[in-house]
């Protein structure tokens, strides 16, 4: 099949009336919980795994897909008009953008987020379209040591981008991998580790675990944060951007697609990477630009913006192609698919055609449904931040629980997700992020499998993992990324979100603006690419609006 | 001691390693060559062994929350959940949502009673009409259903 008749075959399984509500609700729910507190895109997919459950797999797909990028775009919402981001995508867009708010331009600001995410989110989609097929053939080729190799590299990479203390998700990221070897031994059926239990024979369940520690333990930190509302004060008029805006944001954006689209394809890519360094190379550039950073410049919130949703959409590359989540959220679509009975892989692009090529045809068609959401309806979303954490919770929890019971219609299923959740929350407050576990919980099976393959066609040598060429040079790049981090861990320099940020703020009152008193809090919210544990930075970031109120 | 309680995250990392090392290799390790059951795991294992050891030295309590009332607050909530399980057995999907949602939102959430009541009385029908009609999840039947023969949510 080629591309064109891919593309067809896309648009044909996309527009049915069905996949066409659901790509609808998908990007609803994901602009509705990009906006409110409380939310991430992870907690919300996990919530929603059991529904997928009675769809077809293509139509769960695009609901899910249209869920991560939608919260993209509701998540520059409140960033702009409340300096509160929304998810962690979200956080550099609060710099200029609520600056230009306060300047009473925040319909510009999100008129211009909008535009630049659904061109962004465009570039992407066509970049798809024409790489995913390639590199699928490309994938086919690619032997066990490369899985091994690919494999390792995004878990160290999701594990050291996206928290705080590196060696804590680590550790997460090991047991993420124990939990994946409880049940049978795939190749001689021995059983490992279930205590005589005939119910861990086929392994933990991995929606309950990813609903209990993602969706329950998000909820309940949630409840623990400070419920006051902030109220919004800035107006939004004029959401149409100027045509010096326009001009001004034209490069910006195209910036912004390339380098969102090339960052959301790598391991450990996604959106918090790419808007972070979509804003420090705008403010690079902009030293002879008309407006200064961290004072409303509209460059540094169309090139963010339009960087993380083109990073949301390539974050499928590896997927669709390989097989591999890059991030939590993919990990979860993952593991969707596999409910469905569907290992993605390579051979998913012959295999079921209607799922590789619907995806991606839905993702134009919600791209323009967001567009069109996004620009007349802003003000209808700003009311959503008047929903309060713990009247969210209540119905988050109780719609979790339905959830769970209805996979088996099995009231045992409910204890095992609570057990779950009391642990991530556990987990939250100790900060040890739950996101690299569920990932590694999902990329367990592939290693395991690839790395006993490997051990198998190479009899036992692990010069397989150097001598062959790909697998040689991502373990060369691992080898040289451990050295680094431990030369600078030694030297005291670990450099975490939170120092990406602090790199990308240009000035000491820009800092601030990102930093709260409980400032190294805001690092945590990259934990998947997506912004899992966003309730901490908008607690934090609302605390110090307290403050300044 | 306090000051150091947040060390035993570090001691559980390593125990939780440990512990599974001891079992990666009752499983048997077997060769390089001819992997056996226990030799993943046992490499896992390390892993954590490893993190854990370093997490001992290098660890600082400030990513630690401290506990505060609201803490006591999310204990209520997982027990509120948990009575919720065995009351949806007696009472009925739409009036164990009720409970669940008014007492959440009035004594945990501290809103109005109006509110709350309105809230209940649309989340937990609006719950049942998603899951118990449009989705036909066959929630256990209460009291009332069986005594009444109206098993729609009760």
């Amino acid at each position: 099949m080629d591309i064109f008749d891919g593309i067809a075959t896309g648009f044909a399984t996309a527009a049915t009336a069905q996949n066409l509500l659901y790509v609808f609700i998908g990007v609803l729910i994901g602009t509705v919980i990009g906006v409110l507190p409380g939310l991430g895109p992870s907690a919300t997919i996990a919530l929603l795994l059991p529904l997928t459950y009675t769809l077809e797999p293509a139509t769960a797909v695009i609901m899910l897909a249209g869920i991560y990028y939608g919260s993209m775009y509701g998540g520059t919402i409140t960033s702009v008009l409340l300096r509160l981001p929304g998810e962690a995508a979200s956080v550099v867009t609060s710099i200029d953008g609520y600056e230009m708010a306060r300047q009473g331009r925040a319909g510009a600001a999100l008129g211009i987020s909008a535009v630049g995410s659904f061109i962004g989110g465009m570039v992407a989609v066509v970049g798809l379209m024409l790489l995913a097929p390639t590199l699928a053939d490309i994938a086919v080729g690619v032997g066990p040591p490369e899985f091994v190799a690919l494999a390792v590299l995004g878990l160290l990479l999701v594990t050291y981008l996206g928290t705080r203390h590196p060696f804590k998700s680590l550790a997460m990221a090991g047991i993420g991998l124990l939990l994946a070897t409880v049940g049978q031994d795939p190749i001689t059926g021995a059983t490992r580790f279930t205590f005589g239990q005939l119910s861990l024979i086929d392994g933990f369940d991995f929606v309950a675990i990813a609903m209990g520690l993602f969706g329950v333990g998000e909820i309940l930190h949630a409840i623990e944060q400070d419920q006051a509302v902030k109220a919004l004060t800035s107006k939004v008029r004029n959401i149409w951007p100027t045509r010096q805006d326009f001009r001004d944001s034209a490069a910006p954006i195209a910036r912004g697609s390339v380098l969102g689209f090339l960052i959301g394809v790598l391991p450990g890519g996604g959106g918090v990477v790419s808007s972070l360094a979509s804003y420090g190379a705008e403010k690079k550039l902009s030293r002879n630009g008309r407006h200064e950073f961290g004072k409303g410049a509209i460059e540094g919130v169309a090139g963010p913006e339009t960087a993380n949703n083109a990073s949301s959409t390539s974050a499928f590359v590896p997927l669709l192609t390989l097989g591999l989540p890059s991030n939590v959220v993919l990990a979860l679509i993952f593991g969707a698919l596999t409910i469905q009975g569907i290992t993605p892989g390579p051979t998913l692009i012959d295999d079921h055609p209607d799922i590789f090529w619907g995806v991606i045809a839905s993702m134009v068609i919600g791209n323009v449904i967001l567009l069109i959401l996004n620009v007349p309806l802003v003000g209808v979303f700003v009311q959503l931040l008047r929903v309060r954490p713990g009247i969210l919770g209540a119905f988050a929890l109780l719609i979790t629980m339905a959830g769970v019971y209805s996979i088996n219609n099995d009231l045992n299923d409910m204890w095992v997700v609570l057990g779950f959740g009391v642990l991530g929350w556990l987990m939250k407050k100790t900060g040890f992020e739950p996101g690299p576990l569920v990932l590694a919980f999902v990329l367990g099976p592939i290693l395991e499998g690839s790395f006993r393959q490997s051990m198998l066609l190479s009899d036992g040598s692990l010069g397989i993992f150097v001598q062959r060429p790909v697998a040689g040079v991502v373990f060369g790049l691992i080898a040289v990324f451990l050295v680094w981090s431990t030369v600078m861990a030694l030297r005291g320099r670990l450099t975490s979100g939170a120092e990406m940020i602090e790199h990308a703020a240009a000035d000491e009152a820009e800092l601030e603006a990102l930093r709260s008193p409980a400032a190294p809090e805001q690092d945590r919210a990259d934990a998947d690419g997506g912004g899992d544990a966003r309730a901490t930075t908008r607690t934090t970031t609302r605390s110090r609006h307290e403050e300044e109120d | 001691m306090s000051q150091h309680a947040y060390r035993f995250g570090a001691l559980a990392i390593l125990a939780l390693g440990a512990a599974a090392a001891l079992g990666a290799v009752q499983l048997g390790l077997g060769g390089l060559s001819a992997p056996g059951s226990g030799l993943w795991p046992f490499i896992t294992a390390l892993v954590i062994i490893f993190c854990g050891l370093v997490l001992i030295v290098e660890d600082t309590p400030d990513d630690y929350e401290t506990w505060t009332r609201r803490s006591g607050k999310v204990g209520i909530a997982f027990v509120a959940l948990g009575v919720f399980i065995p009351v949806l057995q007696l009472l009925g999907i739409i009036l164990a949502a009720f409970l669940l949602l008014t007492f959440w939102i009035r004594f945990l959430s501290r809103e109005p009673w109006r509110l709350t009541l309105v809230l209940a009385v649309a989340g937990s029908v609006g719950l049942y009409l998603v899951f118990g009609q449009f989705l036909e999840v066959p929630f256990p039947v209460g009291i009332i259903g069986r005594q009444t023969g109206l098993e729609f949510g009760l």
